[in-house]
């Protein structure tokens, strides 16, 4: 067992520490992120219930697009230094070694976005107390985000336009989880304003969209790591 | 009468042909890409097998 | 299985394409002009729609198209990562493009028929949205496929991605027709009325038939344009080495 785990964490340790290392690609995602949030208020002007109705769309959009060019990023390196080629031999099964690499990337690219989106929050006028479960939605969704993108990555990879197809596979199929993510987010803010905001527990609608949210996490759980293992394999052939 | 209605198809006209239309240009198209790629490409592969023929035929 | 075996000789490939492609033109042709006659002439206006009906027929026969063409790509797709048969990569990538034009020929007759229909050119409606998403699918395998310094490379990633979309199409159909009972309207007219009228299932059918063999005849000539591709590809390989 210990042979199979331990290529796993030297992934994660590799990855974690190469990102701490290069702290510019974390800050340009991020400054990305905010930028893109900052445009809307001043493309459609500053009034908060508006801002506050669309504060989720918002948020999601620019995460996905924030995270984009990252994601297309994610296996260009281990491609040239030959990283792909010794996971290809390493004793532990590719699509384990993918998943690994998949919940690395996500506490690199999503993770950042997702501490910084309370700001965000605040400032299109989404009260304090709801924080808690925008987190929850982004931090699901955005595992969604990372599955799909590892795929889409793994796919275009060593491609003439990778950037560019990384973006045409990753976004129709992350539709369901803009959907179900946006759609949550609305209806913690529904929730709240009947429960007319007394306690800070969120129930009702957003339970049953983080329960859809959650099985396409598992479906893609599932499906991605063995597809991106695929695919890398195809590449190094 | 009948002639008139069949162009004017009841007011709708310029839906109704603008869709066939449009479906047929995008069918024509295909069909038209798909038959010059067929000829230009067998023109190359025969330059290619036979390139004594071919130099014969062009003197 | 069978059926590859056999085919995977080219010459015979050829021979029994080169039987088929006439009957497949000149079924397609028969059933177009009998289709346009039926469309056209032999049915009746819908009492709702009025004459806009008649858009329906080359609507709906294309949706139907956009999305057999997409399953037989995937299962295409199958076959050749299964039993890596260069023949049914050869086929998906015939199939692409005649695929993407009736998804495109589906969602601009949808917006001509919306507009007298429902007073606007597009409707975020469940399905008009899967068929768009469907049509960047196509647009995503193209491009996948044909995006690689050698030709062949892009075979395996693309067969690989219109099985990842043949998984999502149902969550996505899902999401976006629970996503459009959230924010549905209610001046959209149903489209399926509770049962169709034999006179206009008639020419539905009749059209659908002419679009099968329009498909087949150039699924045949592209897969065939593509088979001489390669082997002009490996005859100037070769020319280069030698």
């Amino acid at each position: 067992m210990r042979g199979m785990f331990q290529p796993c964490f030297a992934i994660m340790l590799a990855d974690i520490r190469s990102a701490l290392r290069y702290p510019g690609d974390i800050l340009s995602g991020l400054s990305f992120f905010i930028m893109i949030t900052t445009l809307v208020p001043l493309g459609l002007g500053s009034d908060q219930g508006e801002l506050a109705r669309i504060a989720p769309a918002i948020i999601w959009i620019a995460v996905m697009l924030a995270s984009l060019p990252q994601m297309d990023r994610l296996f260009t390196r281990h491609a040239k230094n030959g990283v792909l080629e010794q996971m290809l031999v390493s004793p532990a099964p590719m699509a384990m070694l993918m998943l690994a690499k998949i919940l690395t990337a996500w506490v690199i690219i999503i993770l950042p976005l997702v501490l910084a989106a309370p700001v965000l929050g605040l400032m299109f006028g989404l009260p304090f107390h709801m924080l808690a479960g925008v987190l929850g939605f982004l931090a699901m969704g955005g595992l969604c985000l990372v599955l799909i993108g590892a795929m889409a990555a793994a796919l275009s990879l060593g491609s003439r336009q990778s950037g560019i197809f990384t973006a045409i596979i990753v976004l129709p199929l992350s539709m369901p989880v803009l959907i179900f993510g946006v759609a949550g987010i609305s209806a913690i803010q529904t929730d709240h304003a009947m429960a007319g905001a007394s306690t800070g527990a969120s129930t009702g609608a957003s339970t049953g969209h983080m329960m859809l949210l959650g099985a396409l996490t598992l479906v893609l759980l599932v499906l991605s790591p063995p597809v991106t293992a695929a695919a890398i394999r195809f590449s190094e052939e | 009468m009948v002639m008139s209605h069949f162009f004017t198809m009841g007011g709708y006209a310029f839906y109704v042909w603008s869709s066939w239309a449009i479906g047929m240009a995008i069918l024509i198209a295909i069909t038209w890409h798909s038959i010059s790629h067929a000829r230009i490409t067998r023109n190359e592969l025969d330059a290619l097998e036979h390139p004594k023929q071919q130099r014969d035929s062009d003197a | 299985m069978m059926m590859f075996d056999y085919l995977a000789n080219p010459t015979r490939f050829r021979k029994i394409t080169t039987a088929i492609l006439p009957v497949a033109v000149l079924v397609s042709a028969i059933a177009l002009a009998f289709g346009l006659y039926l469309a056209f002439l032999a049915s009746p206006a819908d009492y709702q729609q009025g004459e806009t009906v008649r858009i329906m027929y080359i609507h709906v026969p294309a949706a139907w198209m956009a999305m057999m063409c997409y399953l037989l790509m995937a299962l295409s797709a199958v076959f050749y990562l299964v039993w890596r048969h260069p023949l049914a990569d050869i086929g998906a990538r015939a199939m692409a493009l005649p695929g993407a034009g009736f998804a495109l020929i589906t969602l601009l007759t949808g917006s001509f028929w919306g507009r007298p229909m429902w007073g606007t050119w597009w409707v975020w409606d469940a399905r008009l949205t899967s068929m768009l998403i469907l049509f960047f699918l196509y647009l995503g395998y193209m491009a996948l496929a044909d995006g690689f310094e050698r030709a062949e490379r892009g075979s395996k990633p693309a067969s690989l991605l219109l099985l990842v979309g043949v998984i999502n199409l149902p969550i996505i159909k899902f999401s976006v027709d629970w996503w459009n009972t959230l924010h549905q309207g209610s001046s959209v007219l149903r489209l399926d009325g509770p049962s169709i009228d034999p006179a206009m299932l008639k020419p539905l059918l009749i059209m659908a038939l002419a679009m099968l063999g329009w498909f087949i005849a150039i699924t045949i000539l592209r897969m065939n344009t593509l088979i001489m591709r390669r082997r002009i590809t490996n005859l100037e390989s070769r020319k280069s080495w030698s």
